[in-house]
């Protein structure tokens, strides 16, 4: 999965979102005023209160409300202009030259060719955008102010805060051209770069198993062989008694086949294109919960020691299960007859056994209201795979129906059940059941997962599982990753101007690049800030910079104590005041990864409308503030000091 | 003009009120650069007081580094006072919706080299929030009076510095302001270009605007300038009118054309019997800006006419 979080969903996210946003942007607020009325006093001395308050405050505010539509498009086509002037379109020349010979190093022939393909393009164009407008905006304001051309602008009817604003637009114009077009020129590429077709030799092909009596009377026998290899690959052909052709998927594609008769009656077969690899695989998820070995309700797993926090382990042959609650489900949804689950459960083996070989695992359905479940299907689960299983909507394959309770521990020790009552028996001894009359209630269906093997371990966490509910557009979604892109962008433009306020061209240039550094890797930042590095250990390891200096000095690992001398307690008490300023810079750093949908293109998995209002509430809420704070910068400044 | 200097400001309700007709009043204005850590550099202006009138046109006059510049940007709201008040039509310099009303051409025509001339007063029209169809017929108006039609499309960065001027101008003038600030308006500017902007403030003047130049070229703010004041390390030197600063009031000039050898004689006796030195006696010259128009002008009238030297320093015309 691209995401090994839980994706926020908007409704849930957005209120405690906004009450963070405006804590911080009231601190923020705070800040700013403060360090501003300093300012004032040591620049002004007895004018400074009145400069602050009147000039500054009073003034800075009615400005943001007197703002002029007009005056803004104005400055944002001067930015526009001045960016086509400094040559900008170079940077989609490059990207295309990137395309031209991009095809010499890329291998068609890898693991996973589509990836390899949207990964270089969105990952080329996300750098190449980013990087153009850390330089436009580090230039834009200071050379304005240097060549004090800022003077003929300033001394019009102009509010700082339009000035901001026009740029800020200026520059979201330009960059969404310049990704509109890379958009544009990025689908055939990939498209046109990952086509290929196998020949299938008829003679090779193999009978499989006895004939088969058709229904006309005539008797024919199924068929089986392999596609010629191209790009190092091939798929098994299978060609069913009724004469029915079909390819295996292989590298995440397969290949429709037409067959065609020669006047002689000789049969052949025809490739098309790679299908199934650019996909828009629209999952819906559900609520993760846990069994424990003795079959009692947990709310996680068991952690298996070194392995990734992020997911819970079930233990295998045990009663341990791990269960995703589904919601909302409704047969219109899925007009086929099955409903397919994909699921890419994490491995944990204490012992190797045959490494070629999957862990066996079984999926459940259960009803959630009375407890009827039917074991579907015992699958083999190997690492870093994702398995397709089809749950059909008639269910008449299924090794066994049960009643299954729930066991909960509730607050004062004792057990409860859910349901109390066992199911009617009649239910258990039926030969066929119906999917969403008899255990989906109110939309909502559980299905288990359980791992088969003694001493081994299933890792899953929410988005291990899902169903697939269909696919959207491949081109919409590159559409989304590019939007993904976009999005880093307008935040880093933000950036950029507001630094540009009150710092010169090189500062800005080398402040916007750090933030968008630091921004690719804000989890890491938040991770080290909040210890979390090493999250197996108990107490989080919140050490600063200096101890760990000096750890690194002493050759001290993380686990050990330090000796408590005074220079070590000095430079722990240093530590803690750095790794408040670190946390707050990691706070104000935007989650650019966040923002990055690059993954979800690659891997195949449609970006919902939910993840993109997050994320475009997530912009909007550093675009705002910065805005503010670039507004009061500039209005504060002196620019023909 | 002395009723108009006898105006004083009043304060009514704690916010401070200028008398209609002065468009700008310092008081105390002060100006110190401090460098990053708070301490000063220099003290660029002390305590400034002075009152502009409407339809005046003042000139700020002084050496290098006298607080001409730093007294603009101070009006103009690019600076802030470190102490002291300053209005322009009643308002605080820093409030911006006093530019509505400004016209500003800088000592160096601080324009977007990427545009042209049309699309620069396009833009700057913008930000005073023009229709787009008052735009067109303002920004061609002021194209045509600045005399760059032809040029229209060119790209700043290919004018000369005089034409880059003259756009400047244009800029100044896209609102039709009140209050005009020229810094230093004929710099860079040929001698007919000079007596054109001469000329045109003077127009401006009598059009009702306000106009505060500051220049080096004193013949320039004497031509045209009512109302002057001299800066001199960040002081106020001199102020007042410009006939009656320059009048010499123990020297009298009698001008009369023709002047007869006998009346000459008859006139320098009478002198004589009073007691009275004659300290100069001549024919007045013409200025150098006169004499080069009017050669200017007769050569396009006469396009054959040119000078042969005589080998003693002077020519012929024919």
């Amino acid at each position: 999965m691209p995401i090994e979080t839980d994706l926020p969903e908007f409704s849930t996210w957005i209120l405690p979102a906004l009450e963070k946003w405006l804590l911080a942007g009231l601190g923020l607020l705070t800040l700013c005023g403060f360090v501003g009325l300093l300012w004032c006093l040591l620049l002004y001395r007895n004018h400074g209160w009145r400069r602050f308050f009147g000039d500054l405050l009073i003034g800075g505010f009615l400005d943001l409300i007197l703002i002029s539509g007009r005056r803004i498009g104005a400055l944002a086509w001067l930015t526009v202009k001045e960016a086509i002037g400094r040559r900008v379109t170079v940077v989609v020349l490059i990207f295309l030259l990137g395309l031209l010979f991009a095809g010499w190093f890329l291998d068609p022939a890898s693991t996973e060719p589509h990836r390899l393909y949207l990964n270089f393009v969105l990952g080329t164009t996300n750098y190449l955008v980013l990087l153009l407008m850390v330089f436009l905006t580090a230039f834009r304001l200071p050379s304005d102010i240097q060549n004090k051309t800022i003077y003929t602008v300033l001394t019009k009817p102009v509010r700082t805060v339009e000035i901001i604003v026009g740029q800020v637009l200026g520059f979201i114009v330009v960059g969404s051209l310049i990704l509109g077009l890379m958009w544009l020129v990025s689908y055939p590429f990939v498209v046109r770069g990952l086509h290929h077709t196998h020949q299938v030799n008829v003679e090779e092909l193999r009978p499989l198993g006895d004939p088969v009596k058709l229904a006309d009377g005539t008797t024919a026998t199924a068929l089986q062989g392999w596609t010629a290899p191209t790009w190092q690959h091939r798929h098994r052909f299978f060609v069913d008694a009724s004469g029915n052709p079909r390819v295996d998927m292989e590298r995440g594609h397969y290949h429709p086949v037409t067959v065609t008769r020669s006047s002689d009656g000789k049969v052949s077969y025809v490739l098309g294109g790679p299908e199934g690899q650019l996909v828009a695989r629209v999952p819906v998820y559900g609520r993760l919960s846990f069994r424990d070995r003795s079959g009692l309700d947990v709310e996680k797993g068991i952690s298996v020691g070194d392995e990734w926090i992020y997911r819970s382990y079930i233990e295998g042959a045990t009663e341990a299960a791990g269960i995703w609650t589904f919601e909302n489900l409704r047969p219109d949804a899925f007009p086929g007859d099955t409903i397919p689950v994909e699921m890419n459960i994490g491995v944990f083996r204490t012992h190797k056994g045959d490494i070629e070989r999957g862990i066996l695992g079984s999926l459940l359905v259960r009803n959630p209201e009375n407890g009827l479940t039917v074991e579907l299907q015992v699958f083999e689960s190997k690492e870093f795979n994702i398995l397709e299983l089809q749950i059909p909507k008639t269910i008449r394959k299924f090794s066994s129906a049960r009643f299954v309770q729930r066991k909960a521990k509730a607050a004062d020790g004792s057990i409860q059940y859910s349901p109390a009552k066992p199911v009617n028996p009649e239910l258990l001894s039926r030969a066929e059941y119906d999917l969403f009359k008899d255990f989906v209630v109110n939309g909502k269906v559980e299905i288990w997962l359980q791992c088969l093997e003694s001493g081994q371990y299933f890792g899953m966490a929410k988005p291990d599982l899902y169903i697939r509910a269909g696919s959207h557009s491949f081109f919409g979604n590159l559409f989304k990753g590019y939007l993904g892109i976009w999005m880093q962008m307008v935040v880093l433009i933000g950036f950029g101007v507001t630094l540009s306020t009150f710092l010169g061209t090189p500062v800005t240039l080398v402040s916007t690049l750090g933030v968008m550094i630091a921004g690719m890797a804000h989890k890491f930042m938040i991770q080290i800030v909040t210890g979390q590095l090493y999250p197996e250990v108990e107490t989080p390891w919140r050490a600063g910079p200096l101890e760990s200096l000096i750890r690194l000095i002493l050759q001290e690992g993380v686990m050990t104590d330090l000796p408590q001398t005074t220079g070590i307690a000095i430079a722990q008490a240093v530590d803690r005041v750095l790794l408040l300023w670190m946390d707050l810079v990691a706070q104000i750093i935007p989650p650019m990864e966040r923002l990055s949908l690059i993954d979800f293109v690659s891997y195949g998995y449609d970006v919902s409308l939910s993840l993109l209002t997050v994320n475009a509430v997530t912009v909007l809420g550093y675009l705002i503030p910065l805005v503010i704070v670039g507004h009061f910068f500039l209005r504060s400044r002196e620019v023909a000091a | 003009m002395s009723d108009k200097q006898a105006a004083t400001p009043t304060i009514e309700g704690g916010t401070p009120k200028v008398a209609p007709d002065v468009v700008i009043e310092t008081r105390t204005l002060s100006k110190v650069y401090r460098d990053f850590w708070g301490r000063t550099k220099v003290q660029a202006l002390k305590a400034l007081d002075l009152q502009i009138f409407r339809g005046e046109v003042f000139g700020l006059l002084g050496p290098n580094g006298s607080g001409k510049t730093t007294t603009m940007k101070l009006l103009l709201g690019l600076l802030f006072p470190t102490s002291g008040e300053v209005y322009v039509f009643g308002r605080p310099a820093t409030d911006v919706s006093k530019n509505e009303r400004i016209g500003y051409l800088p000592e160096e025509s601080y324009l977007y080299r990427f545009l042209n001339a049309e699309e620069t007063l396009d833009f700057y029209a913008r930000l005073f929030n023009m229709r787009r169809s008052v735009r067109r017929q303002r920004v061609a108006d002021l194209i045509e009076m600045v005399g760059l039609t032809w040029a229209k499309r060119r790209p700043l960065k290919e004018y000369s510095k005089g034409m880059t001027r003259r756009i400047g101008l244009a800029q100044a003038l896209i609102n039709d302001p009140d209050l005009i600030l020229l810094d230093e308006p004929t710099s860079g500017l040929d001698p007919i270009g000079t007596r054109e902007m001469k000329d045109l403030i003077l127009r401006l003047r009598e059009q009702g605007k306000t106009i505060v130049m500051c220049s080096h070229l004193l013949a320039d703010v004497q031509d045209v300038c009512d109302r002057i004041g001299i800066l001199y390390q960040g002081e106020l030197k001199e102020l007042g009118r410009v006939d009656q600063l320059l009048a010499l009031k123990d020297i009298t000039e009698i001008r009369v054309p023709r002047m007869s050898p006998e009346a000459e004689r008859e006139v320098k006796g009478v002198l004589a019997k009073h007691g009275l030195d004659v300290l100069a006696w001549g024919n007045p010259t013409t200025s150098l800006e006169d004499l080069f128009l009017r050669i200017i002008r007769e050569s396009e009238e006469h396009p054959g006419l040119r000078v042969h030297g005589r080998g003693d320093g002077h020519a012929d015309r024919n």
